[in-house]
């Protein structure tokens, strides 16, 4: 089944701010169930040189590969290149693409494999920076519905979750950000992780109660 | 994961039956159940509720600039497909077989290696085969093939039992021979015990001889 997300600048600022856009934009939900005969034909067609077919597959998933990314590091600063990474290098590697699962997961998890490689670099070196560290943008205007003080407590609320989230060792924080921001299911889970859906639902669990102590040692948990 | 914690994350993912169901009910009747399952709804509430982080408009656009163009790289593919690594799956039941066969291609080849080279001699190896048919009632049946230029009066075979067997010895140089039996001059017949066989082009079957090079051996066909 397709469903088409109508998604309006009225929940966030942050959205208007990164599009540069003032109305209402089309979102395709990346967590509809996409049709793998469908994909398929999207596939074939790319294989067979028209470059454009595969516009329709990242318009299907930069949502939710974009998100991802920024989950896992953090920031949003590399998530747009990281994320466009891993779509370019799903395109070189569509023959290998052998469909026995979603085109989704496979572009996830080349996706998480970059996103390690970065989080590894950054190990190493002697500082990172966190965007909303920053503290939320008060130039934002937000919108009819959303007082200020309400926008600057989304705004910090999220802040202190993705906090938390960059202090969840990593294996528990891809199992956490699939199952409870991505909204995928532990088979899919499994599949991206190259897990067991048994595993993947305990690295969920576990990751959520890592998140929980950590939020609540925050203050935020409330 | 303790049951009460499978249960938990069944209960959270909606994925419980009714049984499971009743199960999870009864243990939240402990305290601490309770506040445990309150705070991981919780904690699932507010990642739920997160809002996405959305790429740029161009994002699309953008990707699809960095991709190359298949079709005007044609050698490009001809290097992926020599030079993309693959997985390959194996087990040691195949490992054994690959060494094996490894082992039995060394052995062969160092005894042919260790052979004489054959010389001009070894071409005057001869091998001697039997042609022979049962022809009850026949006067004369000969032996044609493509070492004799298919000529059909050229090798008589003789009634060796009076009786209508007829057979002919031939000393053959080593290779691959076509042959047919001719009866009173008139009549080609495909050899019924031949080794092999091969289509005449006619609708009719050439009966084959393989003479093997590097043994002496008799034959009866």
């Amino acid at each position: 089944m397709v469903v088409e997300a109508l998604r309006c600048n009225s929940t966030g600022s942050r959205a208007s701010k990164e599009q540069g856009s003032t109305g209402c934009q089309v979102l395709i939900d990346a967590r509809r169930e996409s049709d793998p005969v469908d994909e398929r034909a999207i596939i074939a067609r790319c294989l067979a040189g028209e470059r454009r077919a595969y516009s329709v597959l990242v318009e299907r998933y930069k949502v939710l590969v974009h998100d991802l990314v920024s989950r896992m590091l953090g920031d949003t600063s590399d998530a747009e290149d990281i994320a466009q990474d891993a779509f370019v290098k799903a395109y070189l590697s569509l023959r290998d693409f052998r469909g026995e699962s979603r085109f989704s997961t496979w572009v996830c998890r080349i996706a998480l494999n970059r996103c390690k490689d970065v989080l590894r670099k950054r190990r190493r070196a002697p500082w990172t920076r966190l965007r909303h560290e920053e503290g939320p943008d008060v130039a934002e205007v937000p919108d009819d519905q959303e007082t200020v003080v309400d926008s600057l407590e989304r705004c910090e609320r999220e802040a202190r979750l993705q906090r938390a989230l960059a202090r969840l060792p990593v294996k528990y924080r891809e199992a956490v950000v699939l199952r409870h921001i991505e909204g995928m299911d532990f088979h899919e889970i499994g599949r991206v992780l190259a897990i067991a859906a048994g595993a993947a639902k305990v690295r969920a669990f576990r990751g959520r109660e890592m998140l929980r102590r950590i939020l609540e040692r925050d203050g935020a948990a409330r | 994961m303790t049951r009460f914690e499978e249960l938990l994350e069944g209960k959270l993912a909606a994925e419980l039956s009714p049984d499971e169901h009743q199960e999870f009910s009864a243990l939240l009747v402990v305290a601490e159940n309770r506040r445990a399952f309150a705070t991981h709804q919780q904690t699932v509430a507010l990642l739920a509720g997160v809002e996405r982080y959305v790429p740029s408009s161009s994002f699309t656009e953008e990707v699809l600039a960095r991709l190359p163009d298949r079709r005007s790289r044609p050698l490009r593919n001809v290097c992926d497909l020599l030079w993309a690594t693959r997985v390959m799956r194996w087990n040691v039941a195949t490992a054994l077989a690959l060494s094996l066969v490894l082992v039995v291609t060394a052995l062969t080849w160092k005894a042919l290696s260790g052979r004489t080279p054959v010389g001009s001699e070894r071409h005057s190896i001869v091998t001697l085969f039997r042609f022979s048919l049962d022809a009850p009632g026949a006067q004369q049946v000969s032996l044609a093939g493509d070492f004799n230029g298919w000529q059909p009066d050229e090798i008589l075979l003789a009634d060796v039992t009076g009786r209508g067997h007829f057979a002919v010895t031939l000393s053959l140089k080593p290779g691959r021979y076509a042959y047919m039996f001719v009866v009173d001059g008139a009549t080609w017949m495909t050899d019924p015990r031949a080794e092999a066989y091969r289509d005449d082009g006619f609708g009719n079957k050439n009966a084959l001889v393989n003479v093997e090079v590097p043994t002496v051996a008799d034959g009866d066909t």
